[in-house]
C-alpha cells in the first residue's frame, strides 16, 4: 500500500469491525501481517501470490474514543512503530501526586472558559503546540492541524520547521496562530518576515531545530532573544523556562510571556513533570505577564492542575498529534474538544465556575506514593 | 461395607494422592465455585458476585469515574494507616460496640450505603438486601432513589427493620416535596441527599462494554457550540451542576426526620452542612464514581472530623473492605460507616444469605479488630488507636 492510500484511509475511519478491545489494544490481525509496520507492500514481503490485499488498519470509530490516551494505540496503528515513536509517552509521575479538592453546591452552570491572551478571546486555555514537520505523521499535515484546531475553537502554535506554507495554514484557520521559532535558528529573519498572520511569536530557548540537545545547565541565550523581540511587532513568548530567574530576565527583555516547558528536542528519557515548576515562576512573574506550560498534559485535571498553579494557558502536543495521525483533522478537534470538556468537568466538581475562581486552593501536592503494599483490592 | 470403609481411608491416604497424580486433570477442568460456608474475606464475594451478574451490571458495580485514581486511592489509603494496640487486648465477646445514631439504635456503626438498581444483582433486589440487613443485628439500610423495587415495598419486607431514603437533588420544589412524600410515607424517616456526582463519566465502564448510543462527554453532539451558552458549550450535562445551599434549606423544610448530606469531601462544606441544617455528613467520594483525581475519602476524614468536632455525627464511606478498614476510619473521627460494594457483591454472589452473611462478617472483623486493641466500646476506638501516615 503507498503512503497516500494510508493517509486516505486515516481521513475516513475504514468500515472495518475489529473486536474494539482488540484495537484499542493496538493487537490487531493486521498489524502482526506486517502491513501497518512497514512502508514495504505486505505482499513483497511473502511469496504467496495468491494473497488478498491487506486490510486496511482497523481503528475503532473516533466516537467511541473515552479518553486521551486512547488516541494514542490508534496512531501507532496508523503509523507503526517507527514512525509513531516520536510521538509516543506520557510522564504521570507528578500528575500522580497531586489531588484536587471537590467542593459542593456551587452552582456551575454558567460554566465559563474563556480567557484573554495576548489580545485575543480564547474560548478555553487549552492550545495546541508546536510541532515540527506534521507531514510525518498525516499526509495534509499542518493544516489537518489547523482545521481540527478551528473546529474545536483552539488556537495553534505554528512551528517554524513546519511541513506547509503558513499561507495555507492560515487560510484553514479560524482562530489565532502563533509562530514559534527555535533562538538562534538561520529561519528567525524569515519567520518573522512571513508573520503577517500570526497573532504572537514563541521563541524556543531550549532545544535546537533538529540538533543536538542543549544539556540543561547551558544558559539561556537571550541576545538570540533580543533579536526576535526586535525583529517583530508581535508579542513575543520565550519557550523553555524552568525558574523564575529565567521568567524575570525574559521580562526585562521585554518579552510578553513564558511557557514553563523542560521540552528537549524530543528526548523522552529528559521529561519530567513540568506541574510543580508553574507556582514559582507564576509568582516572580504572574502579575506582569501571563505564564503558560506545556509537557505531558493528557486529562482534563491535568490542565486543571497547572491552572491551579497560576499557569493562563495549556499547549498540547502529543495528543493531538496521535488524534491527526488516526483521524486526521476531526482526531485533532476530538482531542482537543475531548481536554475541554474534561477541564470543564472538573472545574465544575471542584466548584469553581470560571478561570478567575481557579486557585491554588484547588490542588493538593502529596509525597510519592509508598510501594504497592500486598493488601488486595 | 468394608469396600466403603477401605475408599474412605485411601481418600486420605498419601496412596491415594500418588495416584490422583498419576492421571492429573488438566487444571482448567478444574471448575468450582466457592460456597457461601467458604467466604472468609469479603473480597472472596466479588469473583462469585462478577460470575452471577450481567457484564453491564458488574462493570457498573465496579468501576469509577476518570481514570480511577481515586477508586484505587481508596483502598491505598487504608494502607497509610497503622492500628496501633494501646490497651492490652481483651476477649471479644467484652466488646460492645453499640450506639444511637439519629435515634437509630444501632448494634455495629455499619450501615448498608445507598446503592442503585439490585434486581439486577438478585431476584430478591433491594427486599433482599433489606431483610438482609434487617437479620443481621438489625443493620440501618439507606435505599437509593434508583431503586428497583418500590420504597413501600422494601420496607415491608422486614417489619422492625430501619429504611432511610438517599435521592439526587430535583431542581423543581414541586417533585421534591413529591419524592420526599413518597419517601416519608412509604416510612423512610432518615433521609439522605447526595450532593456529589455532578459531572461524573465512568469512562472504564464505556471502554469495556462501549453501551450503544449513550453519548459520553467530549463527544460531538450535532449541536453547534455557538447555539449553546454556559456549561452546555462545553458538551457537560447540566443536570447536576446546578446544585446549591439554598436548596438544601428547602429540603431541610420537607424533612421531618434526620438529613443527611452524603459526599462532603471539604471541611468548609462540612461547616456549610451544618450551617445548612444537616442532622449528619457522610464523608464520601461516592466510592471513587465522583471525582477522578480527586482525595480518598479517608485522608479527608480527620481534617473534616475536626471541623465537625463533635456538633453532628460523622458517617464514612469508599473503600472498606475489611473490619480494620472499618477501625481506622472509626478512629479517625467517623461515628459510622457505610458499605456499597460490598453488600452489592454479598447479595449478588448469593443473594439474601449472602448479603447477610458479609455485613455480619465485617461486623466480626471489627469486633476481632477492637477486641484485640482492647477497646471495649465504640469511643475507646479513637485517634490513640491509629497512627497516620497520610502521604
Amino acid at each position: 500500500m503507498m503512503p497516500e492510500d494510508k493517509a486516505a484511509l486515516a481521513e475516513k475511519p475504514p468500515a472495518g469491525t475489529a473486536s474494539r478491545r482488540q484495537a484499542i489494544a493496538g493487537v490487531g490481525t493486521t498489524v502482526a501481517a506486517g502491513m501497518v509496520g512497514a512502508a514495504m507492500p505486505a505482499s513483497a514481503q511473502s511469496p504467496a501470490p495468491l494473497r488478498m490485499p491487506a486490510p486496511a488498519p482497523l481503528l475503532v470509530p473516533r466516537a467511541d474514543l473515552v479518553n486521551v490516551l486512547e488516541y494514542e494505540a490508534q496512531a501507532r496503528l496508523v503509523l507503526g512503530p517507527a514512525k509513531v515513536a516520536p510521538i509516543l509517552g506520557s510522564d504521570r509521575t507528578v500528575t500522580d501526586r497531586i489531588t484536587l479538592r471537590p467542593r459542593m453546591n456551587i452552582p456551575t452552570r454558567d460554566l465559563d472558559l474563556t480567557c484573554t491572551l495576548f489580545g485575543d478571546q480564547h474560548f478555553t486555555p487549552i492550545i495546541v503546540g508546536p510541532m515540527a514537520d506534521q507531514k510525518r505523521f498525516h499526509s495534509e499535515g499542518e493544516v489537518a492541524m489547523a482545521r481540527g484546531a478551528s473546529a474545536a475553537k483552539a488556537a495553534m502554535v505554528v512551528s517554524s520547521e513546519a511541513s506547509m506554507p503558513l499561507a495555507a495554514i492560515a487560510q484553514a484557520a479560524t482562530t489565532p496562530l502563533w509562530l514559534q521559532v527555535y533562538a538562534n535558528s538561520p529561519k528567525v529573519k524569515d519567520v518573522l518576515a512571513a508573520a503577517g498572520a500570526a497573532k504572537a511569536v514563541i521563541v524556543t530557548v531550549n532545544a535546537t531545530a533538529g540538533g543536538p540537545t542543549i544539556p540543561a545547565s547551558a544558559r539561556i541565550d537571550w541576545s538570540a532573544v533580543d533579536t526576535v523581540v526586535k525583529g517583530t511587532s508581535l508579542p513575543v513568548i520565550v519557550k523553555g523556562i524552568t525558574s523564575p530567574q529565567d521568567a524575570k530576565e525574559a521580562v526585562a527583555r521585554g518579552v510578553k510571556g513564558v511557557v514553563v516547558s523542560n521540552y528537549r528536542g524530543g528526548n523522552a528519557a529528559a521529561l519530567t513533570g513540568t506541574l510543580l515548576l508553574i507556582a514559582p515562576v507564576v509568582q516572580t512573574v504572574g502579575d506582569q505577564i501571563p505564564v503558560l506550560v506545556d509537557g505531558s498534559f493528557r486529562r482534563g485535571t491535568d490542565i486543571l492542575k497547572a491552572l491551579a498553579f497560576g499557569a493562563k494557558g495549556v499547549l498540547i502536543g502529543r495528543p493531538v498529534m496521535w488524534g491527526l495521525a488516526a483521524y486526521g483533522a476531526d482526531g485533532v478537534q476530538g482531542v482537543v474538544e475531548m481536554l475541554q470538556t474534561e477541564l470543564a468537568r472538573y472545574m465544575a466538581m471542584c466548584g469553581r465556575p470560571s478561570l478567575a475562581a481557579v486557585n491554588s486552593s484547588l490542588v493538593r501536592v502529596h509525597a510519592p506514593l509508598p510501594a504497592a503494599s500486598n493488601n488486595r483490592g | 461395607m468394608a469396600l466403603a470403609r477401605m475408599a474412605g481411608l485411601m481418600a486420605g491416604s498419601p496412596i491415594a494422592a500418588a495416584v490422583a497424580q498419576i492421571d492429573p486433570k488438566p487444571l482448567s477442568e478444574h471448575r468450582r465455585v466457592l460456597s457461601l460456608a467458604e467466604m472468609q474475606t469479603a473480597f472472596d464475594f466479588e469473583p462469585v458476585f462478577f460470575g452471577n451478574v450481567l457484564l453491564p451490571v458488574y462493570d457498573y458495580t465496579a468501576h469509577g469515574d476518570g481514570s480511577e485514581f481515586t477508586l484505587r486511592r481508596n483502598r491505598q489509603a487504608f494502607d497509610w494507616v497503622d492500628i496501633v494496640p494501646v490497651r492490652a487486648a481483651i476477649p471479644p465477646s467484652q466488646v460492645d460496640l453499640s450506639s444511637e445514631l439519629l435515634g437509630v439504635k444501632m448494634k455495629f456503626p455499619i450501615i448498608v450505603a445507598p446503592t442503585a438498581a439490585m434486581v439486577p444483582l438478585h431476584p430478591e433486589g433491594e427486599t433482599g438486601m433489606f431483610k438482609a440487613s434487617a437479620a443481621a443485628s438489625n443493620t440501618l439500610m439507606m435505599l437509593s432513589v434508583n431503586t428497583s423495587t418500590p420504597h413501600a415495598q422494601v420496607i415491608a419486607g422486614a417489619p422492625g427493620g430501619t429504611l432511610w431514603a438517599q435521592f439526587y437533588p430535583l431542581e423543581n420544589l414541586t417533585n421534591t416535596q413529591r419524592s420526599m412524600d413518597t419517601f416519608q410515607n412509604a416510612g423512610c424517616n432518615g433521609i439522605i441527599v447526595t450532593i456529589d456526582q455532578q459531572s461524573s463519566f465512568y469512562e472504564r465502564t464505556q471502554q469495556d462494554r462501549n453501551f450503544g448510543g449513550r453519548v459520553a462527554p467530549g463527544r460531538a453532539t450535532g449541536t453547534t457550540a455557538a447555539a449553546l451558552t454556559g456549561a452546555a458549550r462545553y458538551r457537560i450535562n447540566g443536570g447536576r451542576v446546578w446544585y446549591t445551599w439554598q436548596y438544601i434549606d428547602a429540603v431541610r423544610k420537607m424533612v421531618k426526620g434526620p438529613l443527611v448530606l452524603k459526599g462532603i469531601l471539604d471541611p468548609e462544606d462540612a461547616r456549610l452542612a451544618i450551617e445548612h441544617g444537616a442532622d449528619a455528613i457522610i464523608v464520601s467520594n461516592h466510592g471513587g464514581r465522583s471525582m477522578d483525581y480527586g482525595p480518598s475519602s479517608l485522608e479527608v476524614l480527620p481534617e473534616i472530623a475536626a471541623a465537625v468536632n463533635g456538633r453532628i455525627p460523622i458517617l464514612f464511606d469508599s473503600g472498606i473492605r475489611r473490619g480494620t478498614d472499618i477501625f481506622k476510619a472509626l478512629a479517625l473521627g467517623a461515628n459510622g460507616v457505610c458499605l456499597g460494594r460490598t453488600t452489592r457483591w454479598g447479595l449478588g454472589a448469593f443473594g439474601i444469605a449472602g448479603a447477610q452473611r458479609l455485613i455480619e462478617m465485617l461486623q466480626q472483623e471489627l469486633v476481632q479488630v477492637a477486641a484485640a486493641c482492647g477497646c471495649a466500646k465504640l469511643p475507646d476506638i479513637n485517634k490513640t488507636t491509629v497512627k497516620t501516615n497520610l502521604v
